[in-house]
C-alpha cells in the first residue's frame, strides 16, 4: 500500500479516536463520579467498557498505533511524526464544526502554523536512503560472498 | 520540582520510545502487504524484537508519567511542554537512526512544535 493513503488513514483514526474517547468519557463521567463518591470502584469498569463511544475510540486508537508501526517500517521517524500531527487540525475541525465547540483565534492560528509545518515536511523525501539500500539485492549478496 | 521531573520523563521516555520503535520496525522490514499470513509473520518478528519491545515500554512509561502529572499539574502547562517531543525525536532520528534531516524538515518540525504549544495555551 502507498504511503499517502496510510498517512491519511492514520491521521483520521487518531482524530476520530480522540474525539470518540473524549465523548465517551464525558458521557460516563456522572456514573463514574457517583461510583467514586460511594466507594464502588469495581462498578466503574462496566459503564466504561459498555460505552459505544469509548469502545469505538479505543478501536480507532489501536488501529492508529498499528498504522503508525506500519508507517515507521516504510518511512523516517522524522517524517512520520510531524506529518501525522495533522490530526491536531482535524481534531480542531471536528470540535468546531461537529461538536460546535468555541475555538479561539489563537487556536486557529495554531492550526495554520501546524498545517504549514506539515506541508514543509511532507514535500520532502519520506525515507533516508542508505548506501546499502542503493545497491541491488544481487550486489549485496555478492558482497556478502566476498 | 516533581512536576518538571515527570514532564522530563514524558518527553524523554516518549522520544526514546518512538526512536526505538522506529529502529525495531526498520529491523523487522517493510510491511508491504496486508495478507493475513504476512502480518502474522511480522507480528511474530515484532514480539521477539528487543528494540520494538523496549520502544513500546518507553511509550508506556511516558503515558503513565503523563497520567500521573496530569492529576495535579494543569494541562496548559503539561501539553505545551510535551510538544518538545517533536524536536527531541528529530534530534534522535538524526543522531541515532542516521536519518537525513534537511533544513525544510527542521523548519516544518519546529512549526509543528510551535503550533502544538499555541494550540494547548490558546
Amino acid at each position: 500500500m502507498k504511503l499517502l493513503p496510510l498517512l491519511l488513514l492514520a491521521i483520521l483514526t487518531n482524530s476520530i479516536g480522540n474525539a470518540l474517547l473524549s465523548h465517551g468519557m464525558k458521557t460516563v463521567s456522572p456514573v463514574l463520579e457517583a461510583c467514586l463518591a460511594t466507594g464502588n470502584y469495581p462498578g466503574m469498569v462496566l459503564p466504561v467498557l459498555t460505552n459505544p463511544s469509548f469502545l469505538g475510540g479505543l478501536t480507532c486508537l489501536v488501529t492508529f498505533f498499528l498504522l503508525f508501526l506500519t508507517l515507521l517500517s516504510k518511512a523516517d521517524l522524522s517524517y512520520v511524526l510531524p506529518v501525522t500531527s495533522f490530526n491536531y487540525v482535524i481534531t480542531v475541525a471536528i470540535a468546531a464544526f461537529m461538536l460546535k465547540e468555541q475555538v479561539s483565534p489563537v487556536r486557529w492560528l495554531a492550526v495554520l502554523i501546524i498545517s504549514m509545518g506539515v506541508l514543509l515536511v511532507a514535500r520532502g523525501e519520506s525515507r533516508t536512503v542508505t548506501d546499502t539500500e542503493d545497491l541491488p539485492v544481487s550486489v549485496e549478496l555478492a558482497e556478502e560472498q566476498i | 520540582m516533581m512536576t518538571w521531573l515527570l514532564i522530563g520523563m514524558v518527553v524523554c521516555a516518549g522520544s526514546v520510545g518512538d526512536i526505538l520503535v522506529s529502529r525495531g520496525m526498520k529491523q523487522i522490514g517493510e510491511v508491504h502487504s496486508f495478507n493475513f499470513w504476512f502480518l502474522l509473520q511480522t507480528a511474530r518478528k515484532g514480539l521477539t524484537n528487543l528494540s520494538l519491545l523496549g520502544g513500546i515500554g518507553g511509550m508506556a512509561v511516558a503515558f503513565f508519567s503523563l497520567l500521573t502529572v496530569l492529576t495535579w499539574a494543569p494541562v496548559s502547562l503539561v501539553e505545551p511542554a510535551t510538544a518538545l517531543c517533536y524536536v527531541f525525536n528529530t534530534f534522535g532520528a538524526r543522531l541515532y537512526l542516521n536519518e537525513k534531516v534537511d533544513r525544510m524538515r527542521w523548519a516544518g518540525t519546529l512549526l509543528v512544535c510551535v503550533g502544538a504549544v499555541l494550540l494547548s495555551v490558546g
